[in-house]
């Protein structure tokens, strides 16, 4: 029980964290100059990172302490404008987590998987008009749902996540159709056999603005 | 003026032992501390009716062989083996309870238990059969090992079973649960051992009797989402925190033995503790062994007309859970 309840508490405070951190960047990017609302737009990126996993359901929460794990994915997105600066993300992701270190005997499983991606990006134009690359920062955010399989075994399972993503996008010249995202993406994941379960990484992300 | 030679690849030579040297210390420096006590009771029963044998449970033939291959492999992985070793007329449930017991006192939070048991296994169902654990709420029929004495001619017809005699998969959960360790693996080459695991939030497409076929993906993502939805808390059974279970078969599957006069999952079995290594880092973990299982299992006796017509296929199961454990040194 006493487990638990520390399971709770470290959740309750990361989600708190995360909230107040996507709520102090809306309000510093806020007074920046909104573009006007752009076409659709396709994106394939790549991203790597860290995850943090601990405190296993059911299990003698001393001995299995936090451990990091590797994660990597490769995403797809569509990105639909919806007005002003705000735009709403489908996105589709194939990822992956090692198996963490053995120290101790033990580890905490690799796994990988796919997952949808729903949220809303929002984001502004911070470079000069005159300037003919556009420079853009921005956020997107929202709720990823996963199917993962325990690496070496045909066991399937499935946790939802949230996501935070800020990035800052380089877009072509005229007829300015592709750009480049640099983003750092923040994860944090449901899974009901950790305590907790987040990500942290960076990834670069091309996107294509369709006609 | 004179010039010294050197012999030839000397420079090349010296390069490459410094080389050497700073690989062998990051080696060393990535050598996991692995200093615990490793303790593993093995059973094996062949001889379940000495004098006649049972129509319905005949003796086994290399159940005994598997237990025995065991202890040497475990007592060369540095596993406390020998004085739990037991098989035929001793692998009974008297010396199976007496030898969790000693281990219990003797054993740590820290140190590692490991539980094999070769010989038949089965399930009993209650009257009248119920539905698969697999569905919602239930735990029936419960899967049972069958240690010496639980099976015999001269026990009451039409079974020939005396279940007092022997342990099934919640009583054996009780029975880990009373062992300190907190690293628990236990392994079955038995018939519908796969019933043994408790996994509640990983769904395992293939089903309990795999030539009932496997499910399709739509199907799988919604008993993922399924499962995720209703867990409150582990059940019955081992569940993933009581252990990590390799089950030779599914709950619902015979598992087989006479390919190089083992099990054929225990051969498997102990070949992956020199051939498992997936990553290659020198230490075998349960999952890889499970991989290296699964993957000869099905590519050296589920693909022989042997064991599609004559016998049978199967596969073996694996717990779900996030941790795993190191179960062989390479």
């Amino acid at each position: 029980m006493i487990e638990h309840g520390i399971a709770l508490h470290i959740n309750n405070n990361m989600r708190r964290t995360a909230i107040l951190a996507a709520l102090a960047f809306l309000t510093l990017i806020a007074p920046i100059r909104l573009p006007a609302a752009e076409r659709p737009a396709l994106g394939v990126g790549t991203r790597a990172g860290v995850a943090a996993a601990g405190n296993p359901f059911g299990y003698d929460g001393d001995f299995y302490t936090p451990k990091a794990q590797a994660v990597w994915a490769v995403d797809g997105l569509l990105d639909i404008p919806l007005f002003s600066a705000l735009s709403l993300v489908v996105g589709l992701q194939l990822h992956g987590t090692t198996a963490s270190s053995l120290t101790g005997g033990w580890a905490y499983r690799s796994h990988w998987g796919g997952a949808l991606r729903l949220g809303t990006g929002y984001g502004f134009t911070v470079s000069p008009p005159s300037r003919p690359r556009r420079l853009e920062i921005g956020a997107s955010a929202g709720a990823s749902f996963n199917i993962d399989m325990y690496t070496w075994t045909t066991l399937y399972f499935f946790y939802p996540g949230v996501f935070l993503e800020p990035f800052i996008e380089l877009h072509s010249r005229a007829p300015k159709r592709h750009s480049l995202a640099l983003v750092l993406p923040l994860d944090y994941y449901f899974r009901k056999d950790l305590g907790f379960f987040g990500s942290i990484g960076v990834g670069v992300m091309w996107r294509y603005t369709l006609q | 003026m004179s010039i010294n030679f050197k012999p030839a690849g000397t420079a090349g030579r010296c390069a490459a032992a410094q080389l050497a040297a700073v690989a062998l210390i990051l080696l060393a420096s990535c050598t996991l501390d692995l200093d615990y006590d490793k303790y593993a009771v093995v059973y094996g029963v062949a001889e379940y009716d000495s004098t006649q044998g049972s129509s319905s449970w005949p003796n086994l033939a290399y159940t005994d062989d598997d237990a025995l291959a065991m202890e040497i492999l475990l007592n060369q992985q540095g596993y406390e083996v020998s004085p739990y070793t037991r098989v035929d007329a001793d692998a009974t449930l008297a010396n199976l309870q007496a030898d969790f017991a000693t281990i219990a006192a003797k054993a740590s939070a820290n140190d590692l238990f490991l539980f094999y048991y070769s010989g038949h296994g089965g399930q009993v169902y209650p009257s009248p059969p119920a539905d698969s654990e697999t569905a919602p709420g239930s735990d029936e029929p419960d899967e049972w090992i069958f240690l010496h004495g639980s099976l015999a001619t001269t026990l009451p017809p039409p079974s020939y079973t005396d279940l007092d005699l022997t342990v099934s998969d919640d009583q054996l959960a009780a029975m880990l649960a009373s062992v300190p360790c907190a690293r628990k693996i236990v392994i079955f080459d038995a018939c519908n051992s796969g019933g043994f695991i408790g996994n509640v939030l990983e769904t395992d497409p293939i089903a309990p009797d795999s030539t009932a076929g496997s499910d399709g993906m739509f199907t799988t993502i919604g008993e993922t989402i399924r499962l995720y939805v209703n867990f409150e808390d582990y059940g019955s059974d081992i569940t993933p925190a009581d252990a990590v279970v390799i089950a030779a078969s599914g709950e619902r599957e015979e598992s087989w033995e006479g390919m190089y006069n083992h099990g054929v999952m225990t051969y498997f079995l102990l070949e992956s503790a020199s051939k498992a290594d997936r990553n290659g880092d020198g230490y075998i973990t349960v999952s890889e062994s499970y991989h290296h299982i699964y993957k000869k299992i099905n590519s050296e006796w589920n693909n022989t007309w042997e064991a599609q017509v004559i016998y049978d296929v199967f596969f073996p199961r694996i717990s779900g859970g996030p941790i795993d454990y190191v179960l062989f040194t390479d």
